[in-house]
This record gives C-alpha cells, sequence and structure tokens, in this order.
C-alpha cells in the first residue's frame, strides 16, 4: 500500500520536461526583468542618446563590458536575497551594525529623492512633446504613480510593469526608422576605441553611473524575497536576471544607434532626451520622434512608480518600521511618509515655476556614485560569508569579476564626483 | 554559578541607583583596574544560557584589548555605572577567560536581530536591550525596539539629533518585556531555558502563523522547531500550500512526518501533493502505517477533486442496528472524529444506503433500527467531480458533510464544510507573507 504513494505524489506535483521549466521560469520571472529595464529612465534615456549624438557609433562597444558588470551585479543582489530571504538592508544591519546602515540608508533616501526628481522632469518633458503643459501632466502622473501602487498588491503591479518592459521595444522602431548603416554599427561594436579627452571621460563614467545604480540592488533583492524565490527556483530566477540585463543595455544600444544615425552626422548638440526626440523629428521621421518620446514618457513613468516604493521599503525594512501599501497611515507612518513625500517633492519641484532642475540632478548624480562603492562592498562582503550563503558563497572566478567591477565601479564613480567638484581636471582635448 | 574563590562577589558590585541600562551605552566603554589603568574596551555582554532563573543573568564582560579578546567575570566588576566601569583587580591579575560553550552575546547574537513580540504578535527588530540588577545580577529584562532605542544607537547615548536628553525627548520608546520575547537566531533558542514554558505555545495557532508569514525561511523553520507536534500541526493548518510544503520540506523528515501524522489526512495529502515526489515517498515511508495508507488513498487523486478534497474520518453503521446501540457504539468515537456531522448506513459491502444526523438519531427511539429512521437517498460525489461543484452542491443543499463514493456506491471518504469553505469566501483567509 506504501509503495505507490511515490509515483501518486509525484504524478499530483510534477509536470515533466520543458513544459515544466517554462512554466516555472513565468512564476519566477519579473524581479530582475523590471529591475533592469527601471535602470533606462529618463536620466539613462538622456545619456544615451547624448552618447549617440555627439559620439556616434564610437561608444557601443562599452555596452558589453557594462551588461557584464550589470549581470554580475544584479545576480549577487537576486542570489542574496533568494537564500538568505532577507533585504539587503536588513542584512547589512544584521551584520554590521545599525549606525552603518543608518547612514547608508540616508545617502540612499536623498539621492533616491534627486532621482523621483529627475523622472518627473522626464516625465514632463516627453508629455510637453506631445504639448501637454508640465502643469497637467505632473499631477496626473504622480497620482497614477501612488494609485498604482495604493490600490494595487504585488502581483497585479507586477504585471503592468512587466508590460511596460515591452514598450521599451519602441526604441527599436526609432532606430531602424533612423535608418543605420549596419555595417559600421557592427564594427565600432566590437571594436573598442579609447579617447583620452575630457569630455570622452565624462560620457564613459555617465553610461556606467546611469546603468549600475545603488537603488536596484535593494530592489531587486527585496522583490525576490518578496516572489518568494528561494534556493530551489533561484536557478530559473538567474536566468530572470540575465535575460533583464541583456534586454536592457539592447534599448540602450538602439537609443544610441537611433541617435548616431541621425544627429551625429548633422552635428547636433543635444542636453536631453526630449531634445533628441524633437530632433530626430525631421531628421529620421516623425515616428521616430514619437515614439522616442512615447518610450520616455513610459521610461520615466515607470521609475518614478518603483523608485518612492522601493527607497520606502528598503528603509523600513532595514530601521525596522513596518512596511506595506495594504498597511493604513496609523499601520505604518514612517512608510507612508516616505512613499508619499517622495512623489509630493519629487513632482512638486517640477512644478515650481523657474526651478533650477540641474544643481538637484547633478547632487544625486554625486550622491549615487558616492553611495554605489559602500553597496557594492557590502554585497561582497555579504556573498562571501558562509554562515549566511552555505555553498551558495562566490566561487572563485565570479569573485574576481565581483570585486573587479566593484574595483573598476569605485574607481570609475570617485573620478566622476572629482571632476564634478573640480571642473576641468583633465584637458579639453 | 558563583565559584568558592569569590563568595558572592557578584552582590558587592557597586551599581548606583537607576532605571536600567541600555547595551549600546556600554558598548565601546573603557573598563579600569583598581589602579584606573585602562584594561581594554567592552565589546559584548556575555549571557548564560544554563541557568534556570526568571531572566537571562550576564555573566561577564567581553573585553577587547590591543592583543585579544577575552571575557571580564561579572564576579570581577566592581563598578558598573555610565562612564566608570572598574574591576576590582589590578590589570596584571585578570584572568583572561575565553566565552563559554554555555555563553551566547547580546550585541553579537540578539541586538539588530529580529525577535517576537508574543504580546502584540509581531516580528519586530531589537534596537536596544535594557539590563537591569536583580539582587547584584545583572539581568536582560527587556528589547527596545521603539524610535528611542534607534536614535539612542545611532546618535550615541542620551542624545537626540536635536542635542537634548534622551529622557527628556518625546521619542516613543517600546520596550518588550523578556516574558514576551522570542528570539529567533539559531543561539538564541538555547535561552528557552530560562522560561518554564516555551513562548510561542502559549499563542493561537492562527498568530503563530501570522508571525511565521513576516519572517525569513531560516528563521520559520527555527520558530518551527520549537512547537510541539500538536501546535505545529495547528498551526500548518492555518497557512497556505506552498509555505506549508516549503515548512515540511525544511524540517528533518522524522519530525516532520509525525507532524504529518498529526494532520488530517486530507490535508496532509495536501501538503505532501505540493512537495517533490521522492522526498514525498521518503516521509509517507516514515508516517504511521495506518495514516500512510489514508493518505496514500487521497494521493491518488487531483487536489481540485472531490477525491482530492476528502478525508476519510467517517462513521458507519449497519442498517440492523437499533437506535440504543448506534448511540452507546457513537460515543467513543464523537471524542476522535474531526466532525462528526451525519454517519452513514452501509451495508456489508460499504455501499451507502442512507444517512442521518446525530440530531435525527436523537431524536430517534430507542429500539428502532437504523434502517427504519435513516434518511434516503443520500447526495453524495464520485471522486473525479470538481471541487467547484462539490462546494455548488453542499451550499445549494446546506450540507455539512458529502459522502465520496466509487461509481459502485462504496463509500470512500466524506467532504466536510471547512474543506470547501475557502471555495465558497471570495477572499483567500490563508496567510502569505507581507502582503505588499
Amino acid at each position: 500500500m506504501i509503495a505507490p504513494a511515490a509515483d501518486t505524489a509525484s504524478a499530483r506535483s510534477e509536470v515533466r520536461g520543458w513544459k515544466r521549466t517554462a512554466m516555472l521560469f513565468l512564476a519566477v520571472l519579473g524581479p530582475g526583468m523590471i529591475t533592469a529595464n527601471v535602470d533606462n529612465d529618463a536620466g539613462g534615456i538622456a545619456t544615451y542618446s547624448i552618447a549617440g549624438a555627439h559620439f556616434g557609433y564610437s561608444l557601443l562597444w562599452t555596452l558589453v563590458p557594462i551588461t557584464i558588470a550589470l549581470i554580475v551585479i544584479q545576480e549577487m543582489s537576486a542570489r542574496l536575497g533568494a537564500i538568505t530571504g532577507k533585504g539587503l538592508g536588513e542584512l547589512i544591519r544584521e551584520n554590521y551594525g545599525l549606525r552603518a546602515t543608518f547612514y547608508l540608508l540616508v545617502a540612499l533616501l536623498v539621492t533616491d529623492i534627486g532621482n523621483t526628481v529627475a523622472e518627473f522632469a522626464g516625465w514632463a518633458a516627453a508629455l510637453e512633446i506631445f504639448g501637454i503643459p508640465r502643469i497637467v501632466s505632473v499631477p496626473i502622473g504622480a497620482f497614477v504613480v501612488w494609485w498604482i501602487v495604493v490600490k494595487g498588491n504585488y502581483k497585479s503591479v507586477e504585471k503592468v510593469f512587466l508590460i511596460a518592459c515591452t514598450i521599451y521595444l519602441t526604441y527599436i522602431l526609432s532606430a531602424l526608422f533612423a535608418k543605420p548603416v549596419w555595417k559600421d554599427v557592427l564594427k565600432q561594436t566590437f571594436e573598442p576605441r579609447i579617447e583620452s579627452s575630457a569630455a570622452w571621460i565624462l560620457m564613459i563614467i555617465g553610461i556606467v553611473g546611469t546603468t549600475i545604480a545603488p537603488w536596484m540592488q535593494f530592489y531587486l533583492q527585496s522583490s525576490i524575497v518578496e516572489k518568494r524565490i528561494g534556493p530551489e527556483e533561484y536557478e530559473l530566477s538567474r536566468w530572470d536576471v540575465i535575460v533583464g540585463c541583456i534586454l536592457t543595455d539592447v534599448v540602450a544600444f538602439f537609443i544610441i544607434v537611433a541617435c548616431a544615425a541621425t544627429l551625429f552626422p548633422k552635428g547636433i548638440r543635444i542636453a536631453g532626451a526630449e531634445q533628441a526626440a524633437l530632433a530626430l523629428k525631421p531628421l529620421a521621421g516623425k515616428w521616430a520622434g514619437t515614439l522616442f518620446a512615447l518610450g520616455l514618457a513610459n521610461a520615466s513613468l515607470f521609475a518614478a512608480s518603483i523608485l518612492p516604493l522601493a527607497t520606502a521599503y528598503s528603509i523600513c525594512e532595514g530601521l525596522g518600521f513596518e512596511a506595506g501599501v495594504n498597511k493604513t497611515w496609523s499601520e505604518a507612518p514612517q512608510f507612508n511618509t516616505l512613499y508619499t513625500g517622495m512623489i509630493v517633492i519629487g513632482a512638486g519641484i517640477i512644478l515650481i515655476p523657474g526651478v533650477p532642475l540641474f544643481p538637484v540632478l547633478f547632487l544625486s548624480q554625486v550622491l549615487n556614485g558616492l553611495l554605489l562603492p559602500f553597496v557594492l562592498v557590502f554585497m561582497c562582503l555579504l556573498i562571501n560569508r558562509t554562515d549566511l550563503m552555505g555553498e551558495h558563497v562566490n566561487g572563485r572566478v565570479w569573485n574576481w569579476v565581483a570585486w573587479g567591477t566593484c574595483l573598476v565601479m569605485i574607481g570609475l564613480t570617485l573620478v566622476l564626483v572629482v571632476t564634478s567638484i573640480w571642473p576641468g581636471l583633465f584637458p579639453a582635448h | 554559578m558563583t565559584t568558592p574563590s569569590t563568595p558572592s562577589a557578584a552582590r558587592t558590585t557597586a551599581v548606583p541607583a537607576h532605571e536600567g541600562f541600555f547595551v549600546s551605552e556600554f558598548l565601546g566603554e573603557t573598563v579600569r583596574d583598581v589602579a584606573r589603568h585602562p584594561v581594554g574596551k567592552i565589546s559584548d555582554f556575555a549571557v548564560a544560557t544554563s541557568t534556570r532563573a526568571p531572566f537571562p543573568r550576564v555573566t561577564g564582560l567581553l573585553i577587547r584589548d590591543r592583543f585579544e579578546t577575552f571575557v571580564l567575570p561579572w564576579e570581577d566588576v566592581a563598578i558598573f555605572q555610565h562612564g566608570a566601569v572598574r574591576t576590582r583587580l589590578v590589570r596584571e591579575d585578570l584572568l583572561h577567560r575565553p566565552a563559554r560553550e554555555d555563553e551566547i552575546f547580546l550585541a553579537r547574537h540578539l541586538l539588530d536581530k529580529q525577535i517576537v513580540d508574543i504580546n502584540g504578535v509581531k516580528v519586530v527588530r531589537v534596537n536596544d536591550l535594557k539590563l537591569d540588577v536583580l539582587s547584584g545580577d545583572l539581568v536582560l529584562t527587556a528589547a527596545d525596539v521603539g524610535v528611542r532605542g534607534l536614535v539612542r544607537r545611532v546618535f550615541g547615548a542620551g542624545v537626540t539629533p536635536r542635542g537634548g536628553r534622551l529622557s527628556d525627548a518625546s521619542l516613543p520608546a517600546r520596550l518588550i518585556p523578556w516574558d514576551s520575547m522570542q528570539p529567533l537566531h539559531g543561539r538564541l533558542e538555547r535561552l528557552e531555558t530560562t522560561m518554564p514554558q516555551e513562548k510561542l505555545q502559549r499563542l493561537h495557532p492562527a498568530d503563530i502563523a501570522d508571525i511565521l508569514s513576516q519572517v525569513s525561511g531560516t528563521e520559520r523553520t527555527g520558530i518551527f522547531r520549537k512547537l510541539d507536534v500538536e501546535t505545529a500541526a495547528e498551526t500548518l493548518h492555518e497557512l497556505e500550500p506552498e509555505i506549508q510544503a516549503e515548512i515540511i520540506e525544511d524540517l528533518p523528515e522524522r519530525r516532520a512526518s509525525e507532524i504529518l501524522e498529526q494532520m488530517p489526512a486530507d490535508e496532509a495529502a495536501d501538503v505532501l501533493g505540493e512537495i517533490e515526489g521522492d522526498h514525498a515517498r521518503d516521509l509517507v515511508q516514515l508516517m504511521e502505517k495506518g495514516a500512510a495508507e489514508e493518505v496514500t488513498e487521497l494521493l491518488v487523486h487531483d487536489e481540485n477533486t472531490a477525491g482530492g478534497l476528502m478525508g476519510t474520518d467517517f462513521v458507519t453503521f449497519a442498517p440492523d442496528l437499533t437506535v440504543k446501540e448506534t448511540l452507546q457504539r457513537l460515543r467513543p468515537l464523537a471524542r476522535d472524529a474531526e466532525a462528526l456531522f451525519y454517519f452513514y448506513v452501509v451495508d456489508e459491502k460499504d455501499r451507502v444506503l442512507g444517512a442521518l444526523s446525530v440530531r435525527e438519531l436523537l431524536a430517534a427511539e430507542d429500539d428502532a433500527l437504523l434502517e427504519s429512521v435513516m434518511v434516503t437517498p443520500v447526495r453524495s460525489a464520485t471522486p473525479d467531480v470538481s471541487a467547484d461543484e462539490v462546494a455548488e452542491t453542499m451550499s445549494k443543499y446546506d450540507l455539512l458533510a458529502l459522502p465520496v463514493t466509487d461509481p459502485e456506491g462504496v463509500l470512500v471518504g466524506i467532504i466536510t464544510i471547512d474543506d470547501v469553505v475557502d471555495r465558497l469566501q471570495p477572499q483567500p483567509r490563508r496567510h502569505r507573507r507581507r502582503l505588499r
């Protein structure tokens, strides 16, 4: 009577073969894909547009090492979450104390407020291309952001976000409309070329800085925990992360290509993504510009939904406050204050007439750069602790790549911070 | 724990009148000897796990000097107050004792970790720890989980960000007394010895389930190991099948199978259905034979059919029994039955002839035969009927239980109302981890 149990138990729980794998993959899909895509936010699109317009195809090759670095770092975040079942803030606090965690989280808050301002700025600029003034678009955007999260639960919100991920494909269409010379594109993608001018170095730093941001590590790890992805599901979840990172940089690739094929040969200088969209219209057709602006609007709003949420969760998790979008103001006062406050500040600053946006964005970029090395070092330390990770600590090769990435990131961000404070450190040419 | 060489030395420690100390205020404090020479800095508090005292007792200060870390026994501490921690010996006479097996450390094992607030039924994080002096012993009395503790840790003892004293600050203080906190960290499980009864055990299984849904996997398993088999089974009942399976998979097999035995067969089958085949087989083989057979029968069925829902806990009688005889036989059975709403009258091949509720049995004449008082025909379902259909039938005819029969009419199980109630409710009733 007992022997048949084996077959029946397995008959009930297991669908064998690729179908099962596919189903399981769809079940864990989300965190990696979403985090990586939000990475192409307003600031990211602006950076890639400028890279294409000012440097043509010559910076395309940098996307290859950047993708590898992104994958290595995001994979560690996901692995930390899956194995420990805890957020990054919680882990740092439990292992390195409250004071370190506190200052790290305060820095994260300030940085992310700056980033949120940037997202609403992107949203406002994109809708102005469609003739909608910011006095209308920004309050609507802020309300949508707030409503999605407060009224939705994690599962439905994740679906909305996954759909938003597909809108990024508009950039591929924009690039096709721009009719690039594919032979040159391919050649320059796989042929690294290094320059030594200040503008070139700053551009590289800009691209790296916009691709790997501190908030992502907190957000990805929390969503992995939230989605209840454990050690068993992790093998599949890893692919969610890898595919997400690759798609993100594919989108970045096409943004650069679109601008490089059209704006670069004419020598058009731009200062932001919305200017790229406007400049594309006469050169690559109305549709190229419209799709470009649509992508910017989507990316900005998408990131504006995630950033305040991710920040509020990270802080509450680390400091031990109640957190949850389904909790009332009195149940989770700190969480609600942080979340709502960030949206109000982010949207509010954009609405103040004549407010200088540049110092805000500049400060948040510098803070991003200062914060990132600390986050990365904590991650590298945590992931090598056998008491936390067991057999899932980094292997030797992975560790070399991870620490190498950390060092390069630290070096680049230091240069960024230094040149932000003392411009003209490098010769102009 | 006092050694002969230092008779009641602990009681001579000079501790000023105070409202308790906080661990964070003493970490990093310099300890001096009788000649006021520095001995080292306090890096942690050692606490004994092997006493049966009502509070965990501090056995020594973990001191770090330039060369090593060692325990300064509490008996050798002469003065313990803010800004002045002295040992009664001279530096050269200090015994550099290593940490003992039965000692745990407050800062390392409890500070910043999660604990269960038993009264609030919540998982909270420890911001600071409160120590008090009880008859010469320094003991752990409470955990500070409020904002005041947070500020004290970040900005240093006694100072608020505005520069005022903490005691003046209007920051909310939240202390959880020792007898209503349950540490979750692995090593702290040994602190249980100071509690007469397992604290978690005082909670309702639904509340334990609530707590389990707020912590990570390791801690969940840790909590679960502390529960007795009966509470564990009841707690498991409150959780979602996928979480049930995760917990069972993480437990040692012997204990997992004991818990499964304790659960009603249909629920045990649901849990096993979520577990990977080989492991499920091992667990069933460890179960007691009768329970294993019941579960095995149920596992054949898809969980969304009558067969998957049904339990095997039912009562049958022969048609030629009198009402009086039936009542006599029913009494001992009522003690173990999961839910005794109806019993069934069956022929010698277990085919269902009729049904009778306990109320109807009580109302019948003592010497009447069951076949004359039973209700016919009996509404039933075959094992392959869908779960939704079963729920609909039971709701439509107001049935508390529905018998499941094979095509020949042989009774194989019953579905009780609590097996389908989740399908009749619009919202899921069971706990998920932190619904966001």
